[in-house]
């Protein structure tokens, strides 16, 4: 690693003293998982690096009559056992359950993982099918940004200079909902997907589908969110042919890098296959009687 | 440049002066001179660097020593009790745990710090809070059988213990 | 690696020839590029900031003109340039043609042949090839809307 300042604020306003003072020169490091990985290939070579560890209040979890605020720096593991989570949301605590091994889940954080950018974590599918926001906080203020806009390129985020991302909204699950993560796993069990979908599902008294959200990782630059087929098949009869006819469009959405786990041929495929038994398992979760 | 970096390891206060860049793992090993904690993949991913910080696993290789700063380490060299193994280290000496050793003291770690969330594991709890503790030796079934031995002999201690 | 873009400009073959020509002009056209200097005969010296996934870079290096063929409409360029810091680099032989399709309208046909060098090699060919094929296209597109806004 190149030689550099490590920083340990205790507060916001120091942070953003210290982004003001080293702009581009500097890098923040909430668990630390990814950046120092990348420091010791040299992708990264800040002068100085604000570990954001001391920096209080950032590590809630709160339910408010509008949803769940987590706090950027919320270890996974904290969200993977969060009792709190596990009953209000448990879509959450599962995908983050299948993050790694516990022992990154101890050191990474939902924050760190999500300005990170990197494509083929779990977290963000399910966080955007949940139509989650991140609160991006400087020191002129705060914007919300819906997750779904947060991810521009690979590796890429819309976090602007002077801001730091101190918590994630996630709305209540819509009423009479079902949902669900899959993580295509062929290789090893701490591995990223090859393929990943998180499908949330609501159907009318008739059976129809009320609302569905379907949104892919590891299928491309940045996750995505197949809206094509959830057109396709929100306020038809959720029977077996329109869910087929509705994941096939979801070839189209997305645009596999080939890597050791799989050609681009073969995610896209994955992709709907995996995408057809989220639907499915997520319609299979909804309670009974909605 | 260097930066002051307080550290409590195994229980003994340690004031260094080391570069910013200095990770967890190379601290304990050549700043500290406790070599038990073994660095082998150096990205995280196959547990021999496990050590704990304040309680909870860490994986030592992807830490930078000043990011723990006035942390609590526990090493491999910490564990035993009043100078005898620890439950969990025994274990792995009778249910054979372990045969060239290398990853041996990541893989106690890590079983120690699970017996401590969850005394009463069942097979696959254990199997997957061990699943970042990687053996080329083993074959895994002596490691997750030494755990398995070791919780039911901390449980029987805690519970004759009334 | 090989890549091939194919576009149509809204200008005559005249004026976008002209414009190939006019390297400093047409180098303002590739994303990130700043400070295209001449540095004696057919050369350019030039600087590009660009990003592949967490990576920075400044890549600095030269524009060569190899040939140029007018009639034909062809034209030959090696581009050599790197990062010292990052430790990586960039080799291209690229070759451009233009074919008139009408009295407004010019087939531009850009062949880039090129060689990652260092820390760019390692990232990976999808994720490079992916930015590089992004790269030439913007290039293609920026020099459209130059075309665009000159008048003939």
């Amino acid at each position: 690693m190149i030689d550099f300042e490590y920083h340990a604020p205790t507060s916001l306003d120091q942070v953003f003293g210290l982004l003001d003072q080293y702009g581009d020169d500097a890098r923040i490091m909430a668990g630390g998982t990814a950046l120092v990985i990348q420091m010791k290939q040299r992708l990264s070579q800040p002068g100085h690096v604000i570990g954001l560890r001391h920096v209080g209040s950032l590590n809630s979890i709160e339910l408010t009559p509008e949803g769940l605020r987590i706090g950027a720096l919320c270890t996974q593991r904290q969200i993977e056992n969060s009792k709190l989570i596990g009953e209000d949301l448990p879509l959450l605590a599962d995908t983050f359950r299948k993050v790694a091994t516990p022992r990154i889940r101890n050191m990474a954080t939902i924050g760190g993982g999500l300005v990170n950018g990197d494509p083929n974590q779990d977290p963000p599918p399910a966080l955007i099918a949940l139509g989650a926001s991140a609160v991006m906080t400087s020191k002129s203020g705060e914007r919300v940004v819906p997750l779904e806009e947060l991810f521009i390129d690979y590796y890429e985020t819309d976090v602007q200079p002077g801001e730091v991302l101190t918590s994630v909204l996630v709305p209540q699950a819509p009423a009479g909902s079902g949902a669900v993560y899959l993580k295509f796993l062929p290789r090893t069990a701490d591995d990223y997907g090859t393929v990943s979908v998180a499908a949330v599902v609501s159907k009318e008294q008739d059976g129809t589908c009320k609302d569905v959200r379907i949104v892919l990782g590891s299928v491309g630059v940045t996750p995505i969110r197949a809206k094509d087929a959830e057109d396709a098949l929100r306020g038809k009869p959720l029977t077996d042919e329109n869910i087929r006819a509705a994941v096939s469009l979801v070839k189209d959405a997305v645009d596999p890098l080939e890597d050791f786990r799989g050609s681009a041929e073969y995610k896209t495929d994955m992709a709907e296959v995996f995408a057809r038994r989220a639907v499915e398992q997520a319609m299979a979760g909804i309670p009974a009687g909605s | 440049m260097n930066q002051k970096v307080r550290l409590k390891v195994n229980g003994t206060d340690h004031e260094l002066d080391i570069p910013a860049r200095r990770l967890l793992v190379d601290c304990i090993r050549y700043d500290i001179g406790l070599t038990g904690t073994k660095e082998s993949c150096s990205v995280g991913v196959c547990g021999a660097c496990a050590v704990l910080v304040d309680g909870e696993m860490y994986a030592s290789c992807i830490t930078l020593a000043a990011a723990v700063d006035g942390s609590e380490i526990t090493t491999i060299e910490g564990i035993a009790e009043n100078g005898n193994l620890h439950p969990v280290q025994q274990a792995f000496i009778d249910h054979g745990g372990f045969q060239c050793g290398i990853c041996t003291p990541g893989q106690i770690i890590a079983a120690k710090s699970l017996l401590e969330e969850n005394p009463t594991p069942t097979e696959n709890e254990i199997k997957e809070y061990m699943m970042g503790n990687l053996c080329r030796c083993t074959g895994y079934y002596g490691i997750l059988n030494s755990i398995a031995a070791a919780a039911e002999n901390m449980n029987k201690a805690a519970g004759s213990g009334g | 690696m090989k890549i091939e873009i194919l576009s149509v400009v809204p200008a005559s073959r005249e004026a976008t020839w002209a414009l190939l020509m006019d390297v400093p002009r047409a180098a303002s056209c590739i994303p990130g590029i700043t400070e295209v200097t001449p540095d004696g005969e057919a050369r350019y010296q030039a600087t590009l900031r660009a990003r592949v996934g967490p990576m920075g870079m400044t890549l600095s290096g030269t524009i060569t003109v190899l040939s140029q063929d007018a009639d034909a409409g062809e034209a030959h360029f090696l581009v050599e340039a790197n990062d010292r810091r990052v430790g990586g680099g960039v080799k291209t032989n690229m070759s451009m043609k233009v074919t008139a399709k009408s009295a407004g309208e010019t087939e531009l046909e850009i062949v880039a042949d090129t060689t990652f060098m260092g820390r760019l090699g390692e990232l990976g060919q999808p994720i490079i090839r992916r930015k590089a094929r992004n790269t030439l296209e913007e290039f293609s597109k920026n020099l459209s809307k130059l075309l665009a806004s000159t008048p003939e």
